[in-house]
């Protein structure tokens, strides 16, 4: 019986080492990931500063096209498209404060996501 | 189209030259629109008859145990299921079938657009304009078949007193009107600017190593390596943002939460 306990005991040791081999190894690969992530959240506030730039931009333009629009069918000439060319202005700045609002609710509950992994490992 | 400019050389390159669309062969002007069948329209045929091929191989002999191709359509069914069903609801699977087509036709384009000699169809403001303004036009029938009349209380913000109501309600209604624009020009301005940067350097290497300046050539030659990298991001990236915005532009038309 003795020699079988002992090999069984080995065994287990054996076992526990490749286990903590493994962790060691994930918990590496993890670290290397962690710049991948960090480079996706630049790109997303680039991406972020391109949207709210075109947003802006798209505003004016829609604005004053609708009033140039207007302007041509009703003879009214400049006053449309002034009011409109603010209008849209204002309609721009709208837009891109909610693509912000809901931004900034992704990026929240991307925190709140990427948090808890975190903590659980530190508990461990 | 590339390899014309190519042939001229050095600084003779021009980055906008490849955005240029010519018919390949002339087709009659049926009602003042000219139909000729142009370069622009034979990549996006190709785009159209690659992802029919991609679908077609992959859902045949579809078993449990999937293989590469049915793997691969897989992915791409659940990635856009995926997004319908987490921006809309299981409502949104209805318009499934849409989203999907325009996701894949979007990203095979832009893919498409990588390719040396290759023309790139949502680099052009027309193409993109056409997609944004489908999706503009089904997401306010969609609107108006779902809550009727209702559906204007949209541009009615809640909680605003009534003396600014009719300022806001235009100011909602051109925001709703900037929608399609916004949506055409952001993938457009993406792959046109990608494009002549991409050009841009790649004159650069062309221009300084026929001059006999090769060591001077490696940095933007690795800068355009670097830079196809990220336009290659940039292209499924951008095929994402317009679904995704597609996908709630239609949670909205259906939800009506503001």
């Amino acid at each position: 019986m003795e020699p079988e306990d002992h090999q069984q005991k080995s065994d287990r040791k054996v076992k526990s080492d490749r286990l903590q081999d493994l962790e060691s190894k994930i918990s590496e690969s993890r670290k290397k990931r962690q710049p991948v992530q960090e480079n996706r959240a630049n790109a997303s506030m680039l991406g972020l500063a391109w949207r709210l730039t075109i947003e802006m931009l798209v505003g004016i333009g829609v604005g004053g096209y609708l009033g140039w629009w207007l302007d041509k069918a009703f003879g009214t000439k400049p006053i449309m498209m002034l009011v409109l060319l603010m209008l849209g202005m204002a309609a721009g700045l709208l837009n891109s404060v909610r693509t912000v609002a809901d931004m900034r609710r992704k990026l929240d509950e991307q925190d709140e996501h990427n948090l808890r992994p975190k903590r659980s490992q530190d508990e461990e | 189209m590339a390899g014309n400019s190519n042939a001229e050389g050095g600084a003779g390159i021009d980055p906008m030259h490849q955005f240029e669309v010519h018919a390949l062969f002339d087709l009659p002007t049926i009602a003042g629109v000219d139909t000729s069948f142009t370069n622009s329209s034979l990549w996006m045929v190709i785009a159209v008859g690659l992802i029919t091929t991609f679908m077609v191989a992959a859902s045949r002999g579809t078993s449990l145990v999937p293989g590469r191709m049915q793997m691969l359509g897989e992915m791409a069914y659940g990635f856009v299921a995926n997004m319908v069903k987490e921006n809309v609801g299981l409502e949104g699977m209805k318009y499934f079938p849409f989203i999907f087509s325009l996701f894949m036709f979007i990203l095979f384009c832009n893919m498409l657009g990588m390719l040396p000699y290759s023309f790139t169809v949502t680099s052009h403001l027309i193409v993109t304009f056409a997609l944004a303004a489908t999706v503009f036009c089904l997401v306010t029938l969609v609107g108006f078949a779902r809550h009727g009349v209702g559906f204007l209380k949209l541009f009615v913000p809640s909680g605003i007193p009534v003396v600014l109501l009719p300022l806001l309600v235009v100011i909602e209604l051109i925001s709703y009107l900037t929608r399609p624009v916004s949506l055409s020009v952001r993938l457009f301005g993406n792959m046109m600017a990608g494009h002549t940067m991409l050009k841009i350097f790649g004159g650069f290497v062309v221009g300084l190593s026929s001059a006999g300046l090769i060591p001077l050539a490696i940095a933007p030659f690795a800068l355009m390596v670097a830079f196809t990298g990220l336009e290659l991001l940039i292209a499924g990236l951008q095929a994402y943002v317009f679904t995704i915005l597609t996908c709630i532009y239609l949670n909205e038309a259906i939800h009506m939460d503001h």
